[in-house]
């Protein structure tokens, strides 16, 4: 460590060093003041708020990069200046709804930790994402602070998400440095880490991969960095402990996380065989055999439903693959929403700078992983997953390997991170202190965040705004909440209830609801509010789903759905729609015979279409 | 005497946490309680040698999280219920007995101090910072408003359990115009000021008279023909 630092020596103001730590900090927070009020002149409909948010993230963002690169930080310099990056980038999600859970991963979650706290019990059916029950991490921990501490649930789940964040910048940059050994590669690969496009909003989110990814984090920082005394097999136990967290928090990272500490392993055992000089870590081998059995274990033992959640989507993404490759469909077009909303130009090319930079970046570092690293196995392992990043890119071209990919970059960037940190940092600090060098470093990390932002998030999602159809936390407004709180005051909690998306939503988690989930085929929700007459096709679906409630929203009539459908997905497959809901598919409820008008507040009405089960 | 002072600060926060102060001191005792003393006493087993401070506040953050994930999947394993006596008394239980299997083990009692050297401007400027993001926070909170204050008035009819039904209006934002309520079943209509404010909520009940198809209800606002609000109840066809 040197303290004080060189670049504080240079700078030095009336003898003593200049704190340019403190001073980013300051500076991060005038950003974040910045973003903030591009979020409030967003709610008020302002046409310069995007540009605000823009220049606002870039500034937060890139001063960070331009010091981590050109100055010559000490080790806990480093470690403060990225921790208040990683705090301050989840600020700034985090005032977009300040006062309430809002998107529609953070509602799903409300309501299982909202169920676990009513019941005091764990593993309670949610109608709203099955799986949640069983992974219930964030739930537990968010509970523990609002139990301990008397807070509603919102604050005390800030509170985890924020001490997460702390965690997660922590061991990303304990893991970065026990694999490479350096301060400054640890530091640039955490920031480059930052940029991927889940970090700034999703991964700030009340989600359970907010809480998974520092965990696993924890996992691959403890097994990469030695311990000096004490007994290994405690140690290993230990991680052991924390990565059984981690499988009961999320299974998609707990999986992530085994298939790297495998990957890890194995190719310890490769340098090993080939007897290269590999350097000595933790018992990688028990650790992945751990994280193994104990995902495998639970999904089969505790949360069979998971295969459910995880199956399908795999499953539907191959065979799209498929189709593509055999020319069976046309490639999906990239930077063109569900909805059919094309971004524009620059967007476009911001987007494409963005990943062509880092394609290039990890190409580039690849030269140095091998002059510097090859004795390294797990760098190997980080550079095949950073290779896997412009694969993933290709999945984009199908629907489906476009979800998928757009869920893997928080993964994939512990290579990408890793690989271009390595590339930037092979060359000394003073040969980087020119201007050419510091415009080119501003361009291509402003260009990396926006980029990344730009691609991870649609336009109508990066800031509050007026309401919209279909449109995520756009849709959650009070008049919405209060309908579905009438619901569980005068119908009772627990009914069997329709509804559209967002709807479907506010029901199940303010209206404690059996909310019918409409993720497959056999439930067409669609058809029951679009049709003009309650046909056979209605009439069997009310009776077989016990459907006693249907909610009908007006709004649906006027306004195109932003995320391209209003009930379920399967509606893409028709196409995106071009005009509103006709409204005489909602004026049925009205018309047909037997069906009670319960519920009336202007835009949603509450009909009992019980009846129509009995009329078949 | 730091395996002491660690005790008396465990059950400080304990006895805190359980108390009926507000939910800001409250918290301060429970962020340690979850957040720390867990992890710091199980990391003192898993790596006593470690002088490394960066490494030491993970150990603490990861086992410490780990510790409150896992525990009601313990207590649902055992039966009881998950409430605060539940978290107080496991947090409590796993703390204590990490800290003393270290002293029976012979551990050291303490990490080695971090040399922690901060200039004065250096600090002035993080209380400056935090100020500012405080600042940005307390805009976006002041500005966002709270999500519980719906504008559109609700209508509602539903059936009572002896046979009448329950008819009821809230408002929750003062209307410019009387609102009146009329009640309308094919033999009788009746005519209800509703009493005007936000928050308010008028509410009555309606016999259900045998042969009667259809009891509707309407609201209107001042003089306007339509009316703004409309539910309805159907007597059964079967």
């Amino acid at each position: 460590m040197r303290a004080p630092s060189a670049a504080g020596r240079l700078s030095a103001i009336g003898g003593a060093p200049f704190p340019w730590v403190p001073a980013l900090a300051l500076q991060m927070s005038l950003a974040f003041l910045l973003v903030s009020q591009a979020n409030v002149a967003a709610r008020a409909a302002q046409p310069w708020a995007e540009s605000l948010f823009w220049v606002a993230l870039a500034l937060l963002y890139v001063p960070v990069v331009l010091a981590l690169l050109l100055g010559r930080l000490t080790r806990s310099e480093t470690v403060l200046l990225i921790v208040i990056l990683g705090m301050a980038m989840f600020l700034c999600e985090m005032v977009s709804y300040p006062t309430a859970a809002a998107s529609f991963d953070e509602l799903l979650h409300t309501r299982t930790a909202a169920d676990i706290m009513e019941s005091g019990r764990l593993f309670g059916p949610n109608p709203l994402l099955p799986v949640s029950p069983y992974y219930p991490g964030l739930e537990n921990v968010t509970l523990a602070v609002a139990s301990l501490s008397g807070l509603e649930l919102w604050p005390a789940g800030i509170v985890v998400l924020g001490i997460a964040r702390i965690l997660l910048m922590l061991s990303l940059f304990l893991f970065f440095q026990a694999v490479s050994g350096s301060t400054r590669v640890a530091g640039l690969a955490v920031v480059v880490y930052a940029a991927n496009p889940r970090f700034f909003y999703f991964d700030a989110q009340f989600a359970y991969e907010s809480l998974a990814l520092p965990l696993a984090a924890f996992v691959l920082a403890a097994a990469a960095a030695g311990a000096r005394g004490g007994s290994r097999r405690l140690r290993v136990a230990a991680v052991l402990f924390v990565i059984m967290a981690c499988v009961v928090t999320h299974p998609v990272t707990s999986m992530m996380l085994a298939a790297f500490l495998l990957l890890w392993a194995a190719l310890a055992r490769v340098a090993q065989a080939l007897r290269r000089p590999v350097a000595r870590s933790a018992n990688i081998g028990v650790l992945a055999i751990g994280a193994v059995t104990a995902s495998v274990a639970w999904a089969v033992l505790v949360a069979p439903a998971v295969l459910d959640y995880i199956g399908p989507p795999v499953t539907r993404a191959a065979s799209q693959l498929a189709d593509l490759v055999t020319g069976q469909s046309q490639p999906r077009t990239i930077f063109e929403s569900a909805a059919g909303e094309v971004a524009p130009a620059w967007e476009r090319l911001t987007g494409l700078g963005s990943v062509a930079i880092l394609t290039a970046l990890v190409l580039l570092g690849l030269l140095v992983i091998w002059r510097r690293y090859r004795h390294v196995p797990v760098a190997w392992a980080l550079t095949g997953v950073a290779l896997v990043f412009p694969a993933a890119l290709l999945g984009r071209l199908s629907p489906i390997g476009a979800e998928i990919a757009a869920r893997t970059p928080e993964f994939l960037f512990l290579g990408v991170g890793f690989v271009v940190a390595v590339f930037l940092a092979r060359r000394p600090v003073a040969q980087l202190r020119s201007g050419r060098w510091v415009a080119v470093v501003v361009t291509a990390a402003t260009v990396v965040l926006v980029g990344g932002v730009i691609v991870g998030i649609p336009r109508w999602a990066r800031l509050p705004g007026p309401y919209l159809v279909s449109a995520d936390a756009r849709s959650i407004e009070p008049n919405g909440i209060a309908a579905a709180r009438w619901a569980r005051e005068h119908l009772g909690p627990d009914q069997r209830m329709v509804a559209d998306r967002t709807n479907r939503l506010l029901m199940g988690v303010y209206g404690h609801q059996e909310v019918i989930l409409a993720n497959n085929a056999r439930v067409d929700l669609s058809l029951f509010y679009r049709s003009f007459e309650f046909g056979d096709l209605q009439r069997r679906l009310v009776t077989e789903q016990q459907i006693r409630f249907a909610v009908v929203d007006l709004r649906l009539t006027r306004l195109l759905p932003t995320i391209g459908f209003y009930f379920q997905k399967q509606e893409l497959a028709a196409g995106t729609p071009i005009t509103p809901l006709r409204r005489e598919g909602f004026e049925k409820f009205d018309t047909e015979p037997g069906l009670d008008r319960l519920f009336d507040n202007g835009e949603i009405r509450l009909y009992d279409v019980s009846t129509l089960a009995r009329d078949r | 005497m730091i395996f002491l002072l660690r005790v008396l600060a465990l059950l400080a926060c304990a006895l805190v946490v359980m108390s009926e102060a507000t939910p800001v001191l409250r918290l301060m005792a429970a962020i340690p309680l979850v957040f720390l003393l867990p992890g710091h006493a199980l990391a003192m087993h898993a790596i006593p040698g470690t002088a490394d401070p960066l490494m030491r506040v993970a150990w603490t953050l990861g086992l410490s999280v780990a510790v409150s994930v896992l525990l009601p999947i313990v207590t649902t394993l055992v039966g009881a219920p998950i409430d605060a006596r539940m978290w107080v008394t496991g947090l409590v239980t796993v703390t204590l007995l990490a800290e003393l299997t270290a002293r029976l083990r012979g551990l050291p009692a303490a990490w080695p101090r971090p040399a922690v050297r901060t200039s004065r401007r250096s600090l002035g400027l993080l209380v400056l910072a935090g100020t500012v993001a405080a600042g940005g926070v307390a805009l976006s909170l002041v500005n966002a408003g709270p999500r519980d204050a719906p504008t559109s008035t609700q209508l509602w009819m539903v059936p009572g359990t002896e046979g009448e039904l329950r008819i009821g209006v809230r408002q929750f934002a003062d209307g410019d115009e009387p609102l009146t309520l009329v009640l309308d079943d094919g033999s009788a209509t009746r005519e209800y000021p509703v009493p005007v404010g936000a928050g308010s909520t008028f509410e009555l009940t309606w016999p259900l008279v045998e042969g009667v198809p259809v009891v509707q209800a309407r609201l209107y606002s001042g003089d306007s023909p339509t009316p703004i609000r409309e539910v309805f109840h159907r007597t059964d066809p079967q």
